[in-house]
């Protein structure tokens, strides 16, 4: 907990992001972008963060000053955000439109390069966008209206749209590979979209009949095939794409929504989630094999683990990951964040630094992950 | 004492009441719209008026102060929970530190405002930053002295080490005039030389004000063994350390052999040669003249009173404090000059009449933020029900309700007002149903925010009147999968059959379901209505024909029919779906089953009374063809059934 | 409190009534031009008018919205002797998209012989169901039994009042213990000494409204009435507009057995009672939770009154045209958070010497207002 900061930024974060770092390289990002919701000006800001990497707990972070600052503001109602790359932002709002950006970090500057207005529209009225993905140069939008939407950040025209992709709104969409796509929707599914096909869905998977509704997804930096969902009960779900349509297990995590989850991009025994309970929960498997944690079980199961333990607590909670034929899996929870207020809605993770943001109108920075 | 009069405030609206005699208007959830008009019936009109929306105030915007409410959010709902897990003893440590969060937070605030108000040019928005800090000071002074009477409620001895704690705090420009002398070339030189030892003893701040003296000595060597003699008095003055083994009465003997020596001092003349050491003598012999000659440092009358403590009632105790402060107050004020709002609210507090301080605060400050959370403290350390018993803790639900009424029409701000909401157990309730409903649902994630918390408190009308809402904005965008999701929630039955009819509709024009992924999937949700359990089935039925599955497709629909799922409108249809599995080589329909068709088919025809099923735009003729088909079809099963049963059985 | 913005209304002549939807994000105006505007606030707080169209052959006297369960729904009364239901509709055309709505006329309530002073929506839990009142005397309760189909509005109640009515509020409360309950406000000249306000409750067994009460302590003429929102109390709240302000209290009364098919008899209590119009009282109106309560009136002011936690009711604001003529009370300046001539601080002094607590925090403190809400 100590080596966690605060800051309180006078606005709703809607969303957080680091800026990329060169794959390369073994910096720790330096950028981060929050994205505001609520507001009568919501605004897209990018924060530089504390140079030396964590080693002096005092890091401060401050807002970059804005050179032009107009374009920063979107004057919509939730704004949500993806980096492209580097150099390039792509924000998606509750008016329905889709924006790249460019970031020239040395000229502190956002300009747009491309905007496709009511991407997401109903018959007569604009539709809240509630996604986007990048896969440069490619990215995805998902919304309210049901579209799945395609585009080229180097086209202006849009690449593909699919009409009625779905009954109900989508919540969130993740690249699985190049042209294909999982999208998660309202009622507890979950989509697989092979870009180059028609217009119906590759695969339907199930949660249960419960239809809840799932709000976040990511998949398994590297393997393509196991993607974890979180949803509106707060439960945390693995699925193996390729094995049939229920889910691989299914865990408690938070006591409501769950808003997102992230796999550690480079260290995927690790996982993060956030929720509408005000938790931010760092989840991580010990495997005794060099397989997966994750493909060790085969049975579902339910672990019983309350996310309203004590605040401030620091303790872990042990389980095995799955109870059935491993015994070698445990699964270990820690609560990231001191207290639990109000709501988590975005978090990131890059290295050993993680970002996150809430209702409360505070940034939470922490730079010193273990993973 | 009289409470604290203050006229309404009036604003004026820029550009109206030229042409119109009145003013209308309408409330809004954060403000209030205005327009002239003319209420007489026989009014006459006039073109071009405008609608001005007024707001009820300018801090809630401003973003530093937003920061205010989040981190003081944070506290208060610490401050809740603490009740519960720590015996009722023992807590008062955490009221202090608690009191001491909210007072950091003021200060954080209060520098950050300051920062900004240098940096910015215009000149209206330094004045609206300046307002604020000062606002922000007055809180923090009247909050601190609460802290060290009520809630730490120091004894004697411990009290004046507190009180000289907080005029220090909020008179801080000594330090700054301090630097300025000492670096000068010659500080001895300095105009604001003497200011400066004069303040420092005033404070009680003995060590400082020798180490300025110093200089002085350094260079006037004549007078040396002048000031030697002073820096003794002042060395030698007994401070009471309350973590010490010594007793109060000990260091009450120790302070009147000190204050003997000064007399002497002063009897025997010893200073006379420099005046501004006879009046630091005489300043700390207590004399009320010698203080009072120096208004301009003291600065404020409650400053005086604990200049005045420290020199002559070290031991001051609680009780004792209010005849000192009302007497400091007349001395230090002139006889004409009226008290101030804020030296009424300070009197009050060393009054210790702690009712009168929360009226006068709420009165004069107008700052629903400071007297709820002050309040709001003071009650748990339960200080409000011991004395007043009519409404000690109804005063505190009064102001943080009012409190919490203002965050909640806040177009962002709205979520804090929750947990205040929660903590008010006579109308909190009440007022979070009013006002949550009202919140405005721009995307789905609002409305499912808002909803959470509803569902948390098991408001049930509200969540279905929410959902309601959603699944009728669905619907008028078309959007009838989403309607249909929005209304199994509500668990709105009339609604989920007003969609599932809409689907069945579409059905007819089109000939195919739109939204299956929806429709495949309602599980039991499909019992809310008996419209959406036909669609269901309905749609079951052609998944089990679409994967020519006959048999168990001919059930189903024959039961929709004869269990009446079906509505009657659209058995036409249902008929028509039999006509292929009529047709098919083998037998679907058993020779009873195919009766039960035909029953049907004729409870059909037979009923007049029924609209006509079919879209209009097939004929009469059409319709004509297709019953002498069914009729046809259905005999045609019936003989092939009976040859095919009897054979069986054969 | 502050302007915060104003918003030319473009309407060609009086504005007669100005109505929130329920959220605040629309608003709609109604005009002696015989128009009906309708205005969205934008994602970044501006309003912008999406339609605007003729609704009456006379002066529009008032505008309101349905709940939004019901959907995007408006009622208008008017001179012309009629109220109106209007819905909005998704058309195929994009103008929604160009910032236009469409908004259709699904019903003409032509039962009045005189003109019709006011319609009100009833409360959700009763269906949508809208009152209008007449100069005639009577008060017409309709309904729409099929609320997704708007044209079909039945005449469910007809109340004679006797007396030319001018307003109408119905109880919200949505208590069970709480039958449906309207009062309505009258302001006939030419009957001098009798009550002017009547409350009709509803009467499960026979059906009917009946009246219930009448305030015999009100003579004078009443312009408007509005019952505060109920906050799960037992007994009711009324404010009425006559020639000053009044708070009355309802207290419903033990239902004797014998009577109890009879409507509820209430005692009736004056909370309070304000004269500083001066004269006529027009307008009076709750805010959401009934802590603040607005008047409009001949001064022409708009005048706010809270009650403090000693239920002891107090003037906390005035609003004014600034050129209007001033009576009464001095005008205290424009905002408080504008430096006043005398003992405020220059900006440089303020920032500077904050740090010290001088003399004139005491005089600023004077004119800390509105930290967090008036």
């Amino acid at each position: 907990m100590d080596c966690i900061n605060a800051k309180y930024v006078s606005q709703k974060i809607s969303k957080t992001r680091w800026r990329p770092v060169s794959a390369s390289s073994l910096q720790q990002p330096e950028l981060l972008a929050t994205g505001s919701w609520d507001n009568e000006d919501n605004k897209v800001s990018i924060w530089s963060v504390g140079e030396n990497g964590g080693s002096n707990m005092e890091d401060e972070f401050e807002e970059i000053p804005v050179t032009v600052a107009s374009v920063f503001f979107f004057g919509f109602f939730f704004n949500l955000f993806q980096f492209l790359d580097q150099d390039r932002l792509v924000t998606a709002s509750s008016s329905g439109a889709v924006t790249i950006y460019n970031l020239k970090s040395e000229s502190q500057t956002l300009s747009v390069l491309h905007t496709w207005e009511g991407a997401h529209h109903y018959q007569c009225a604009r539709a809240p966008c509630t996604a986007v993905v990048c896969s440069s140069p490619e990215l995805v939008s998902v919304g309210e209206d049901g579209r799945v939407v395609l585009y080229k950040a180097d086209q202006s025209r849009i690449v593909r749209t699919i009409e009625n992709a779905d009954s109900s709104t989508i919540h969130a969409v993740t690249f699985l590979r190049t042209a294909e796509v999982l999208t998660v929707n309202s009622i507890g599914q979950l989509k697989l979209w092979d870009l180059r096909q028609g217009n119906e869905p590759a695969q339907i998977l199930t949660l249960t009949g419960d239809r809840v509704p799932l709000h976040c997804v990511d998949k398994h930096p590297n393997q393509q095939h196991i993607v974890a969902t979180g949803g509106q009960d707060g439960m945390l779900c693995i699925w193996d794409v390729r094995q049939g349509s229920v889910p691989f297990s299914l865990m408690e995590a938070h006591s409501a929504e769950m808003w997102e989850v992230h796999f550690h991009p480079s260290n995927p025994d690790h996982l993060f989630t956030c929720s509408e309970d005000g938790s931010l929960l760092h989840w991580e498997t010990s495997s005794g094999s060099d397989t997966p944690s994750f493909l060790q079980g085969r049975n579902s199961s339910m672990m019983s683990r309350s996310a309203t333990a004590p605040a401030g607590g620091n303790q872990s909670l042990i389980s095995a990951w799955l109870s059935g034929d491993s015994s070698k899996g445990r699964l270990e929870t820690t609560h990231m964040l001191p207290s639990q207020t109000l709501s988590v809605n975005s978090l990131d993770v890059l290295g050993q630094c993680l970002v996150c943001g809430t209702d409360g109108e505070a940034v939470y920075i922490h730079r010193r992950v273990l993973v | 004492m009289e409470e604290v009069d203050v006229e309404p405030t009036t604003t004026l609206i820029p550009g109206v009441g030229l042409k119109q005699k009145h003013l209308g208007f309408e409330w809004g959830p954060g403000d209030i719209l205005v327009y002239e008009t003319n209420f007489r019936p026989a009014g006459a009109g006039s073109g071009c008026p405008s609608v001005h929306v007024v707001r009820k105030d300018e801090d809630i915007y401003s973003p530093i102060l937003r920061k205010l409410f989040n981190e003081s959010h944070h506290i208060f709902v610490g401050l809740q929970n603490i009740t519960e897990d720590v015996p009722s003893k023992n807590k008062k440590p955490q009221f202090v530190s608690i009191s001491k969060n909210y007072r950091s937070v003021i200060r954080a605030c209060m520098e950050e405002l300051q920062h900004v108000a240098v940096s910015t040019q215009d000149v209206t928005l330094v004045c609206q930053y300046s307002n604020q800090v000062s606002i922000l000071l007055a809180t923090e002074l009247i909050w601190n002295l609460c802290e060290v009477l009520f809630i730490d409620a120091a004894p004697a001895g411990c009290l004046l080490l507190h009180l000289l704690d907080w005029v220090r705090l909020h008179k801080a420009d000594v330090d700054e005039k301090a630097k300025e002398v000492l670096q000068s070339d010659s500080p001895t030189n300095h105009l604001a030389y003497w200011d400066v030892v004069i303040s420092f003893i005033l404070q009680g701040r003995v060590d400082e004000a020798r180490h300025v003296l110093t200089k002085q000595a350094s260079v006037q060597a004549a007078s040396r063994t002048l000031y030697q003699l002073m820096d003794t008095l002042l060395h030698k003055m007994p401070v009471f350390n309350p973590s010490g083994t010594q007793t109060l009465t000990e260091f009450d003997m120790k302070w009147r052999h000190w204050h003997e020596e000064c007399d002497r001092c002063l009897q025997d003349k010893s200073f006379a040669s420099n005046p501004h050491l006879e009046t630091i003598c005489k300043i700390l012999l207590g004399d009320e003249d010698a203080m009072l000659e120096h208004k301009e440092l003291l600065g404020t009358w409650y400053h005086f009173l604990v200049s005045r403590l420290l020199f002559s009632h070290p031991t001051v105790k609680p009780a004792e404090l209010h005849y000192y402060a009302k007497s400091s107050m007349d001395m230090f004020l002139d006889s004409r000059s009226v008290p101030e709002p804020l030296d009424s609210i300070l009197l009050a507090a060393f009054e210790f009449d702690l009712h009168q301080v929360i009226k006068d605060c709420s009165i004069a400050l107008n700052n629903w933020w400071f007297v709820a959370h002050l309040t709001d403290l003071l009650d748990h350390c339960k200080l409000l029900q011991s004395h007043n018993l009519h409404f000690g803790s109804n005063l505190r639900e009064f102001l943080v309700l009012e409190y919490a009424s203002g965050l909640v029409s806040h177009h962002s701000l709205w979520q804090l007002a929750v947990d205040y909401f929660d903590h008010c157990p006579e109308f909190g309730r009440v007022y979070l149903e009013l006002q949550l409903e009202r919140v405005p649902l721009e995307t789905e994630r609002k409305a499912l925010k808002v909803l959470r918390i509803c569902e948390q408190r098991h408001m049930t009308e509200q969540v279905r009147s929410i959902c309601k809402i959603m699944a009728k904005r669905a619907l008028s965008n078309n959007r009838l999968g989403s309607a249909l999701s929005w209304s199994i929630r509500a668990k709105d039955a009339g609604f989920a059959t007003l969609i599932s009819e809409r689907f069945l509709q579409d059905y007819c024009t089109r000939g195919s379901f739109s939204d299956l992924d929806l429709i495949d999937n309602l599980g039991p949700a499909m019992l809310l209505s008996d419209r959406l359990t036909f669609l269901g089935k309905y749609r079951e039925f052609h998944r089990l024909y679409g994967e020519n599955k006959f048999t168990e497709a001919g059930k189903l629909l024959l039961s929709l029919m004869t269990a009446k799922i079906a509505p009657r409108s659209f058995w036409m249809t249902l008929l028509t779906d039999a006509l292929p599995l009529l047709e098919q080589k083998e037998v679907i329909f058993s020779a009873d089953q195919t009766h039960e068709l035909m029953f049907c088919l004729e409870e059909l025809t037979s009923d007049n009374t029924e609209p006509k099923p079919e879209p209009p735009a097939l004929g009469e003729d059409v319709e004509t063809a297709k019953l002498e088909l069914l009729r046809l079809a259905l005999a045609r099963n019936l003989a092939m059934a009976i040859v095919k049963e009897g054979t069986v059985e054969a | 409190m502050f302007v915060a913005r104003s918003i030319a209304a473009d309407h060609k002549d009086l504005i007669h009534d100005v109505s929130y939807d329920f959220h605040g994000r629309r608003m709609a105006t109604c005009s002696s031009d015989q128009s009906v505007k309708v205005w969205d606030k934008s994602d970044s707080g501006e309003w912008h008018c999406t339609a605007s169209w003729k609704t009456h052959s006379g002066s529009v006297w008032r505008v309101t919205w349905a709940h939004p369960e019901f959907g995007q729904v408006l009622a208008s009364c008017s001179f012309d002797r009629t109220a109106a239901v209007w819905e909005e509709i998704v058309g195929e055309s994009n103008d929604k998209q160009r910032g236009l709505s469409h908004w259709i006329k699904r019903t003409t309530l032509v039962d009045s012989r005189t003109s019709v002073t006011d319609v009100k929506f009833a409360p959700k839990h009763m269906g949508l169901v809208l009152a209008t009142c007449s100069a005639d005397g009577v008060v017409r309760i309709y309904e729409a039994p099929d609320v997704m189909n708007l044209s079909q509005w039945s005449l469910q109640h007809e109340i004679s009042c006797k007396l030319s009515c001018s307003c109408i509020s119905w109880n919200p409360s949505s208590s069970r213990a709480h039958p449906p309950m309207i009062s309505v406000g009258s302001d006939d000249n030419n009957v001098t000494y009798s009550g002017k306000v009547q409350i009709y409750e509803y009467n499960e067994n026979t059906r009917k409204y009946a009246k219930a009460e009448t305030l015999m302590t009100v003579t004078d003429p009443v312009h408007d009435i509005a019952f505060a929102p109920n906050l799960g109390r037992s007994f009711h709240v009324l404010a009425i507009a006559t020639k000053d302000v009044r708070i009355f209290k309802l207290v419903p009364l033990r239902r004797d057995s014998t009577t109890s098919s009879g409507p509820t008899k209430f005692e009736v209590q004056l909370l309070a009672q304000f004269d500083s119009h001066n004269s006529q009282v027009w307008r009076v109106s709750w805010n959401i939770t009934s802590t603040l309560l607005a008047s409009s009136g001949d001064d022409g002011c708009v005048r706010l009154w809270k009650a403090n936690y000693m239920d002891n009711w107090k003037c906390t604001g005035i609003l004014r045209g600034d050129g209007s003529p001033v009576n009464g009370s001095s005008v205290q300046g424009l905002a408080l958070n504008t430096p006043g001539s005398s003992g405020a601080p220059t900006p440089q002094n303020s920032v500077a010497g904050a740090a010290s607590a001088g003399r004139y925090e005491a005089q600023l403190i004077l004119r800390m207002a509105d930290f967090i809400e008036r």
